[in-house]
């Protein structure tokens, strides 16, 4: 079976990506696995220091609703046009590449499909910082949707 | 992913890239051109300024028809295959990345299928030049084959 990890931030491109997805694993008759990656180096250390743990616990809670939520959005439209789509969510101190590479090189995937236009992409001159440091770090094959 | 543009370099490696963008091409019964580019660019300057213009000619007749055997040997399949394929060499100043995007820019390629590392790819740390060059130009999307 052919298996392929999406991975995908929740912005406008990650429709595009859903849909090129799509595309593809119905060509190749493919299961899907989309991928949320997200946690807490999306909060400054600076603010951090000055959160209470409860605080932090009502982060997390939020966090892995929106993760979930993405997640599931992507997973219903995959399945909705007839592919087997699976979802999960790495919520941690990781960055978005490196719970991406991990879980890449962890599961038996053929091919990891990601967007280039990233939301941290606006920092980057060109491509997404996120896609450009998956594309060197994982031994899977990548597609960069623009 | 109608129109897939895979570029190969004749490199061992290549021949990974091609059967890729084969079971790809298959899956999404694709329109496929073949694209290798060559030019002058691969002389060092100290050794090309002691050429002729009728060593030049030479040289470039050379590359033309070598590049060429290589695109027809690569298409080959894609013929068995049924599908519809094309070949392109590119020969010019131009750097291999910067020839590629153009192409599928002008060709309204879909997706530009390239190799992580080729011929010249043994002087790259990890991600080959060209195609980290070609997925930072950002002209369409690219599938790196690792």
């Amino acid at each position: 079976m052919y298996r392929i990890l999406m991975a995908i931030d929740g912005d406008e491109h990650s429709e595009r990506v859903t849909e090129e997805t799509i595309t593809i694993a119905k060509g190749l008759n493919a299961e899907v696995t989309v991928l949320h990656v997200t946690g807490e180096y999306d909060v400054k250390n600076r603010i951090s220091v000055h959160m209470s743990d409860d605080y932090w616990a009502q982060i997390k809670k939020n966090m892995q609703e929106e993760a979930d939520k993405i997640v599931n959005k992507a997973a219903e439209k995959l399945k909705e046009n007839g592919v087997k789509a699976e979802t999960k969510v790495l919520i941690g101190k990781q960055s978005p590449a490196d719970g991406i590479c991990k879980m890449a090189d962890r599961g038996d995937f053929n091919l990891l499909i990601v967007g280039s236009h990233r939301l941290k992409g606006v920092r980057e001159m060109f491509l997404g910082s996120v896609s450009n440091k998956v594309a060197h770090c994982t031994v899977k094959n990548v597609l960069i949707v623009k | 992913m109608q129109r897939i543009l895979i570029a190969t370099d004749g490199s061992d490696h290549a021949e990974k890239v091609i059967d890729k963008g084969l079971v790809l091409a298959e899956a999404l019964n694709a329109e496929v051109a073949i694209i290798t580019v060559v030019g002058e660019y691969v002389f060092s300057p100290r050794v090309s300024m002691q050429f002729t213009n009728d060593n030049w000619k030479q040289i470039n007749q050379h590359l033309k028809e070598e590049a060429e055997e290589l695109v027809a040997k690569a298409a080959k399949p894609f013929k068995e295959k049924g599908l519809s394929v094309e070949t392109k060499v590119v020969i010019g100043h131009q750097a291999p990345a910067d020839a590629i995007c153009e192409v599928a820019s002008e060709g309204n390629y879909d997706l530009v299928i390239v190799g992580s590392r080729g011929l010249r790819g043994v002087k790259e740390m990890f991600l080959g030049s060209v195609s980290n060059k070609v997925a930072h130009l950002g002209c369409t999307s690219v599938m790196i084959v690792k």
